[in-house]
């Protein structure tokens, strides 16, 4: 009778056939769902956009420039800004998107969604005529391209139950923790030459392949490097790889010894051979400073790599060599805890790269996996960790020097303090132009490579593997529009 | 025995009122702040003036003592708040959850316990037997081998080869093979405390008393030792019981199943307060349910406490 039971599930689960692969929707395969259909609650503003639902006045395209997109254009008055929609703009429901809607989707936005007003404050504004609003911020903004192309601003038209996005899909049916479907919204261009997709949300690595693998699947997106052999025999996908507007770093603590000592510091930077990382991860470049070269504000020279120079450092600072290489300093070895993540299995692969690195000129690392490293990072427990960041999410690279290099920011996690960065970066607010931003920025970067609190390692790429029906799919560098209007379905 | 029930009831909402109380300073003693976490998480700025304005939306800015009452008294009328990651009904959520969570764990326990009786019975009658070489294989297995890793191989083997399963399935059909997992991992457990029962019997001056008076041995040792084995199988079930709420979040994420243990991983990252709190104060009560109903199985089974 158990048997019977047991074998009664089993010739359940064979009953599951797959679908028909050419009737069903495009099948997207990730490891992140929006939590909300609602773009003004919580971070659900950034999965909409990437899901292509939600939209912002300003984007960043391919090359991370800020562009229009829902704005024609956006110039400065005084204090304020004057914003200008392109013409017969509809929302996914058919109403227009006029100066009007603009304005109540600001003020619902800022109203709702504290990270909205961290971006603009409660702004003033004022519809000007049908397409033209005047937006004035509650404290000064220099690149307010940059913020309005932030998600936490992301159109929308709320009824009061449901929110109606502009982006080119609609949201049909939505399965939290699972699964979105979306069809073509019929009110953006080429309408009928879009697929239907369902986003499914799988979260473990392995399973995304095999998802893949069994034809369920037809855009994998971002899959894990140690899958992509087995992946690459099977004739019938494509893997598509890319360099991403993400950059791989390792932040050091300058509170901790060693770290304390920035010829320590400049050591590790001169010491890891970023050529091997990249190898390790089964592709990338080497890092030239905080932005992927894709930015037109990135440094151009790679980081260089001199172990010799780096050993002199070593010595110049009192940390001398013993007969087995490990190097000692008033009695205390040179050692220290690298924290990585497995979120990011990337990270966890060069981990043992960089130890070798650093092994071979006197250093004892041992390393740490920590499945929750931002608290670790905020409460400053670690020594050096691997740490992984869209170095530009709204196109502008003022973000993340504020945000982890001034002195005073909740989030600079190695405690750097440099009052000439401080200044650079007080400056870099009075500037409004493009090429002056970025001169600017390539000037605090030199600040900081001097000093060293991160060791900027590598862009990595990232992987997507496409179904036969997929095939046409172009990875954007980055998961901040995974779905897009060129999305097209062979047959 | 009114009086011993409500002596008994009041045990345990006192040991529930310390689960909230410990829960509560467990979850805000851990590093970090939610809000700059959330901040991070998504690339946006971690200004003081966005922080202060999260935590005055999530109710942080107040004196932990008052934020303590305000969350129990909310959360004793149903209002469990909401989740500070994904904005929605956390009681929604667990209502939501839960029951995936509870086919997969009891479901596994099910089935195994289905194995358990057959095994353990052939292994305690011919320690060097088929029977016994199973379970002891399935014992070191499930030691040995990591679920997420047999969920895999079984997902490659099923869906990618012979394609008689969907990885990403639908329906009663996703469930089979988490099941199989979970009932693979508690097999072992189980099965050997069964059979230790048994073995025990089976060498009792009773059960060779009663074979030679010509018993069957089969039926013998189910008459003389199946009800003391299973005292000591109810005792193994409830710690596997107790570990269902919460405990099958590897599965859960290998096969996608949206369940309470993977919306348990991501808050942890996220240090989502209540959601942290709530679960901790359900798994308390959890552990208290599964008690009571183990002690009436042992009270049932076990005629000295009768």
């Amino acid at each position: 009778m158990q048997f019977r039971i047991l074998a009664a599930a089993a010739a359940l689960a064979l009953t599951a056939v797959p679908a028909d692969a050419q009737t069903r929707p495009l099948v997207v395969g990730q490891g992140f769902l929006t939590d909300s259909l609602d773009p003004a609650q919580g971070v659900a503003g950034w999965a909409l956009q990437s899901h292509g639902v939600a939209e912002t006045l300003f984007t960043v395209d391919r090359e991370g420039r800020i562009v229009p997109n829902l704005a024609e254009s956006v110039r400065r008055d005084g204090e304020s800004f004057i914003i200008r929609l392109k013409p017969d703009l509809k929302f996914a429901d058919g109403s227009l998107l006029d100066a009007t809607a603009l304005k109540a989707s600001l003020d619902r936005a800022t109203k709702e969604n504290p990270r909205a007003r961290g971006q603009i404050g409660t702004p003033a504004l004022d519809v000007l005529n049908a397409r033209e609003l005047r937006l004035r911020p509650e404290r000064p903004v220099a690149a307010i391209e940059s913020v309005l192309a932030e998600f936490p601003l992301a159109i929308h038209k709320f009824d009061g139950t449901n929110a109606s996005m502009t982006g080119p899909f609609r949201a049909v049916e939505f399965k939290r923790g699972e699964s979105l479907r979306l069809e073509p919204n019929p009110f953006y261009r080429d309408v009928a030459s879009r697929p239907a997709v369902t986003i499914r949300r799988i979260g473990d690595a392995q399973t995304l392949a095999l998802g893949l693998e069994s034809g369920e699947v037809d855009i994998a997106f971002n899959l894990a490097p140690e899958t992509l052999p087995r992946l690459k025999r099977r004739p019938e996908l494509t893997i598509k790889s890319t360099p991403v507007a993400y950059q791989y770093m390792a932040l050091l603590n300058t509170q901790r010894a060693p770290f304390d000592d920035v010829k320590v510091r400049q050591a590790v930077d001169l010491a890891i051979d970023r050529s091997m990382l990249i190898a390790a991860a089964n592709g990338g470049e080497t890092a030239t400073g905080m932005f992927p070269r894709v930015f037109p504000f990135a440094s151009e020279s790679p980081r260089k790599h001199d172990a010799r120079e780096a050993e002199k450092l070593l010595d110049d600072a009192g940390w001398k060599a013993g007969a087995n290489g490990q190097r000692m300093k008033d009695g205390r070895a040179l050692e220290f805890t690298l924290t990585t993540y497995p979120q990011r299995p990337d990270l966890v692969t060069i981990a043992p790269v960089i130890r070798a690195s650093l092994e071979r000129i006197g250093f004892r690392v041992r390393i740490e996996v920590t499945e929750a490293i931002s608290p670790q990072l905020q409460a400053k427990r670690y020594d050096a960790a691997l740490w992984a960041m869209h170095a530009a999410p709204g196109g502008d690279g003022a973000f993340v020097f504020e945000q982890y290099l001034r002195s005073t920011s909740a989030t600079n996690f190695m405690s750097f303090a440099s009052a000439p960065v401080d200044a650079a970066l007080d400056r870099l607010r009075e500037i409004d132009a493009a090429p002056a931003r970025a001169a600017a920025l390539k000037g605090i970067e030199q600040l900081v490579f001097a000093q060293a609190p991160v060791v900027y390692l590598m862009t990595p790429v990232w992987h997507v593997g496409l179904s036969k029906r997929a095939a046409s799919y172009v990875p954007y560098p980055s998961d901040y529009y995974v779905l897009r209007a060129d999305l097209r379905a062979s047959p | 025995m009114p009086r011993a029930a409500i002596a008994e009831g009041l045990r345990a909402l006192l040991l529930l009122w310390l689960a909230s109380l410990a829960a509560f300073a467990v979850v805000r003693a851990m590093p970090a702040d939610p809000a700059v976490l959330s901040l991070v998480a998504f690339g946006q700025a971690a200004d003081p003036d966005t922080v202060a304005a999260l935590h005055r939306e999530w109710g942080l800015d107040q004196a932990l003592p008052l934020q303590y009452a305000a969350w129990l008294g909310d959360f004793l009328t149903g209002d469990w708040r909401r989740s500070f990651k994904t904005g929605a009904p956390i009681l929604d959520e667990f209502a939501k959850r839960l029951p995936v969570s509870l086919i997969v764990g009891f479901g596994g326990l099910f089935v195994a316990l289905l194995a358990v009786g057959p095994l353990a019975r052939g292994a305690a009658k011919r320690p060097n037997g088929w029977a016994a070489r199973v379970l002891d294989a399935a014992t070191l297995g499930a030691q040995a081998i990591p679920a997420f890793w047999l969920g895999c191989l079984l997902l490659w083997f099923f869906a990618v080869e012979l394609r008689v399963i969907d990885v990403l399935g639908e329906g009663p059909a996703r469930y089979v093979l988490p099941i199989l997992i979970v009932a693979f991992t508690g097999l072992g457990p189980l099965a050997q405390v069964y059979r230790a029962g048994l073995a025990e019997v089976s060498r009792a001056d009773y059960f060779r008393t009663a074979l030679a008076k010509g018993a069957d041995p089969d039926t013998a040792l189910e008459a003389q030792g199946g009800r003391y084995a299973r005292l000591g199988l109810s005792a193994a079930l409830t710690a596997e019981a107790g570990w269902v709420v919460g405990g099958t979040a590897v599965v859960e994420v290998v096969f996608g199943l949206p369940g309470l243990g993977t919306f348990l991983v991501d808050s942890i990252a996220m240090r989502d307060y209540f959601v942290l709190q709530a679960y901790i104060v359900v798994a308390a009560a959890w552990m208290l349910a599964i008690a009571f109903v183990a002690a009436g199985a042992r009270h049932l089974l076990d005629p000295r406490l009768r």
